[in-house]
């Protein structure tokens, strides 16, 4: 499937594999370097699923652009910071203007291929109805399943549904779009980044679901910008775009059964995993594995990674202090075990804790939320009459939940009959809450910035400039935190964890945008 | 330890102009009450929406004398420490896409230059070499390099802060409910403070205090891109702009563009009348972008990373209302601003800080004065 490929980075040839993502291949052909931080720093990928905005590069003469997020193809062109690229080439502003844009209408969008979107997707095209499921990855499957169909001995259900997407004529898979515009008319405006010639799509639906999942809590401490400090998942979702860990040095930190997952995808593409630090106390972890016997594929599943796991470093009531490296680049980490700081060398920390839901789209839509989600019956629908949404969105439960709310959903958008799945249900929505009780956050990790810890990525504003203001919008218009690329999605959700304050809701346009998108009927 | 002073003045609004009035009165030893809704000055109303373009203007001679004494008052304020207020004296060109647009810049510079202020015609060749890409084919452009950006936010900010380092200003974050009959300042709690002046600086907030105030809501919508440093190096505005702003009731846009100190393109402008909601209008946004793109070609290839709207307070005729109300004793305005707020707050303070205090202002401040309008006749 994959073959070789020259790309060039700063004018310098390189040979990659078709189909790894442009981070990747600046991992290993340019120190993983993308943008440099208005105060000088330069940065690599984190979030590696189009969140945190860190690996912006410029891509065939057209700057700010997500390389986590685009795939290498023959002959690109990558500029990172230290190539200073900041204009768009006269090509690549021609091809914009080239743009075509297409009004489409279906029955139904879906906005996330995750479990959830495949699977209400899946149960709508069954049902006969035009379908558009829209994602801004390059492939279907989320991120617990992405790029699934290249790694084996996962779960069966992935192939199976991603394999499902083909056999509907009336299912038209839209990767590389991300929503930018929410229209008053039952509208999405979309971006269409799956090729160099891009486009705007108006997508006009009668129904909506959302499968829009969750993203990393990703929380701030001493060291947290370095290169090779990343997300969990995030480290995770990196290498499934074709990062190479092989022979390199892990820490992983953060909290919950994620934590096992990635350590044992790291291990598989021939990384060292050196410690596991699982913030949670050890009592509440053995609770959780006691209430796994509700869940027997759970209980399984955990019972095969441990095994798989044992012999790799773990401990409980441990996270990470601060991180230290040399010329912008990770060393070490400072881990706290059970109460004592321990230093470890390595070259990559994963870093994340618990995920956040999704929830910005559908607060646009003017969907009630409810603790940080959004707010659904039975049937997944919201306080809007046609919009239902599915998975993280609605509460973070894991893949099984967000498969049997997807198909809820969508048998119930397309008329079809559903309460035979509500006993499940109940089981996944009590796995949800033991999840949310056991890997509740401990106090400490919420206070481990020092005055010159860069709270803000996007913009640099450090946690001493903060202090003056409480508020969000305060804060943002005076320190000019939130106001970056990322629009506060890690700095936002960081703050509303450190401090509780409320982030404001959410502008035009969605995801940054190419004004020419925007310019579309 | 000092006793704590009853205020003299009450001012509502911690804006841009509510700030320079709070310092302007505190430099005179007036004791201030400065109220604001927000928990910081300059986190509220157009202050945190505007472009914070320092800019003359010249439609009638009162603008021309109120905008030139305030940009002189921003740069001795700046000087120094122009970053903090992240002050950029990046110049205004207004750019001719015709013969008649450059007949406009001719006539603009006489005026300007009988003024006393400085410009710079510039013919196709010289506007290419200041604005490398501006669409080709336009006729040319004038350049008033005195003009400036800062963001308002931070000015806003410093100023009140330097007011209270007086001593001379208390700050209340609190809501304003009402204006009593009698002249009280009464809060969201029921509280009711006084003082022998309360000055109302609240922009469009003070249509509700004051019904009977000749003002009008202008919406605008902003949309700032991602850094692209050296896209464009001047606040551009086109000629065009006092036709298609001004000529008419309906909604319209025109071409203004700012280069933020951050590389950021900040993208204007749109005014649309009697609108005061903040929800952000996707066809009028769509309308400003592509009147930007005309002059901007390789603008549609920039990220935008955000878009919001801000609500501009114009009174009837263009001109702030600075001075006293006519109907009512002890309350003095200093709303009606339009789009020249921050341009013209820093003079707008001295006016009215000099009526408060008894002294003359350096330009006559009858234009501004409330009672020009016969609603509001005494």
């Amino acid at each position: 499937m994959t073959h070789p490929i020259i790309i060039h980075i700063n004018g310098q040839p390189h040979q990659v594999q078709a189909g790894q993502s442009v981070a990747s291949a600046l991992s290993q052909h340019a120190q993983g370097i993308s943008r440099c931080s208005p105060s000088g720093e330069l940065r690599a990928a984190v979030c590696g699923m189009g969140v945190c905005q860190e690996c912006r590069v410029s891509i065939n003469g057209l700057p700010q652009q997500l390389a986590c997020q685009t795939i290498c193809t023959a002959e690109m062109r990558v500029e990172n910071a230290q190539f200073a690229a900041n204009l768009p080439d006269v090509k690549a502003a021609e091809q914009t203007l080239a743009f075509e844009s297409a009004n489409l209408t279906y029955d139904v969008a879906v906005v996330g291929a995750g479990p959830g979107g495949l699977a209400a997707s899946l149960a709508c095209a069954r049902a006969g109805l035009s379908v558009a499921l829209i994602d801004d990855n390059p492939l279907a499957g989320g991120q617990i399943w992405r790029a699934a169909s290249q790694h084996r001995g996962l779960d069966s259900r992935t192939t199976a549904a991603i394999e499902a997407l083909r056999n509907y004529p009336n299912l038209r898979h839209l990767a590389q779009h991300k929503v930018v515009q929410v229209g008053s008319d039952r509208s999405l405006l979309l971006q269409d980044s799956s090729s160099a010639h891009r486009q705007a799509k108006r997508i006009h639906y009668q129904k909506l679901i959302l499968a829009t999942g969750a993203r990393e809590r990703l929380l701030p401490f001493p060291g947290w910008t370095l290169r090779g400090v990343t997300g969990l998942g995030g480290l995770q979702a990196q290498v499934k775009a074709g990062l190479s860990v092989a022979g390199k040095r892990v820490v992983l930190a953060g909290t919950g059964p994620l934590l096992f997952a990635v350590a044992s995808t790291l291990r598989k593409a021939g990384a060292e995993v050196l410690l596991i630090a699982e913030q949670a106390p050890r009592r509440k972890l053995i609770g959780f594995g006691a209430s796994l016997w509700r869940t027997p594929n759970k209980l399984s599943q955990a019972l095969g990674l441990l095994y798989e796991l044992r012999g790799v470093p773990y401990h409980s009531d441990s996270f990470v202090r601060s991180a230290f490296g040399e010329a912008g680049q990770l060393r070490r980490v400072c881990v706290q075990v059970a109460g004592k700081n321990i230093e470890v060398e390595c070259d990559f920390l994963a870093c994340a804790y618990g995920l956040i839901p999704n929830t910005k789209l559908a607060a646009a839509l003017g969907c009630q939320l409810e603790n940080d989600s959004v707010a659904v019956d039975a049937q997944q629908l919201t306080s809007q009459p046609f919009v239902w949404c599915v998975g993280e969105g609605a509460g973070v439960g894991g893949v099984d939940k967000a498969l049997l709310e997807g198909e809820i959903a969508g048998l119930a958008a397309s008329g079809q009959a559903f309460v035979q799945l509500q006993a499940k249900r109940q089981r996944w929505l009590a796995f949800a809450k033991q999840l949310q009780y056991s890997f509740a956050l401990r106090e400490e990790l919420l206070q481990l910035c020092d005055a010159e810890t860069i709270v803000c990525r996007c913009e640099d504003v450090r946690w001493g400039q903060l202090e003056a203001y409480q508020d969000w919008r305060s804060a943002k218009l005076h320190t000019r935190c939130g106001m970056g690329a990322c629009q506060g999605n890690v700095c936002g959700a960081a703050l509303a964890s450190m401090r509780g304050c409320q982030v404001e809701g959410l502008r035009d346009p969605h995801a940054p945008c190419q004004i020419q998108t925007l310019l579309t009927q | 330890m000092k006793e704590a002073r009853l205020p003299e003045v009450i001012i509502i609004g911690a804006g841009i102009v509510g700030s320079a009035c709070a310092q302007a009165l505190a430099r005179r030893g007036v004791q201030v009450l400065l109220i604001d809704a927000a928990s910081h000055a300059g986190t509220c109303g157009a202050t945190v929406a505007g472009m914070g373009h320092l800019v003359v203007m010249d439609d009638n001679p009162a603008e021309l004398a109120l905008t030139k004494w305030s940009c002189q008052l921003w740069r001795e304020l700046v000087q120094g420490v122009q970053l903090d207020h992240e002050y950029n004296q990046c110049g205004t060109l207004w750019v001719a896409q015709d013969e008649e647009e450059m007949q406009a810049a001719r006539s603009k510079q006489t005026l300007l230059a009988s003024n006393g202020i400085a410009s710079e015609l510039l013919d196709p060749q010289a506007l290419y070499e200041h604005e490398a890409e501006l669409v080709p084919g336009l006729a040319g452009g004038l350049l008033v390099g005195a003009d400036a950006i800062l963001y308002a936010p931070k000015s806003a900010l410093i100023l009140a802060e330097k007011a209270k380092a007086t001593g001379c200003v208390k700050w209340r974050s609190a809501e304003v409910q009402q204006l009593t009959p009698d002249g009280g300042v009464q809060l969201r709690d029921g509280s009711i403070l006084r003082a022998p002046t309360v000055l109302v600086a609240n922009g469009m907030g003070a249509a509700s205090l004051l019904p009977e105030l000749p003002l009008r809501a202008k919406k605008g919508h902003i949309a700032i891109t991602d850094r692209y440093p050296g896209f464009v190096r001047h606040q551009l505005v086109e000629l065009g702009y006092i036709k298609s702003a001004h000529a008419s009731d309906g909604d319209s846009v025109a071409f203004n563009i700012q280069p933020r100190l951050s590389g950021q393109v900040m993208i204007g402008s749109s005014r649309q009348y009697d609108r005061n909601d903040s929800q952000l209008d996707q066809d009028i946004l769509r309308k400003m972008l592509a009147r930007s793109a005309q002059f901007l070609p390789k603008l549609p290839a920039l990220n935008a990373i955000r878009c919001w709207t801000g609500v501009r307070c114009a009174s009837l005729d263009g001109l702030p209302l600075l001075g006293p109300h006519p109907q009512r004793a002890g309350i003095m305005l200093a709303v009606g601003h339009e789009g020249l707020g921050v341009t013209t707050a820093l003079a707008s303070a001295e006016i009215l800080a000099n009526q408060i205090t008894g002294q003359t202002s350096a330009i006559d401040d009858a234009p501004y004065l409330p009672q020009r309008f016969a609603g509001l006749a005494a």
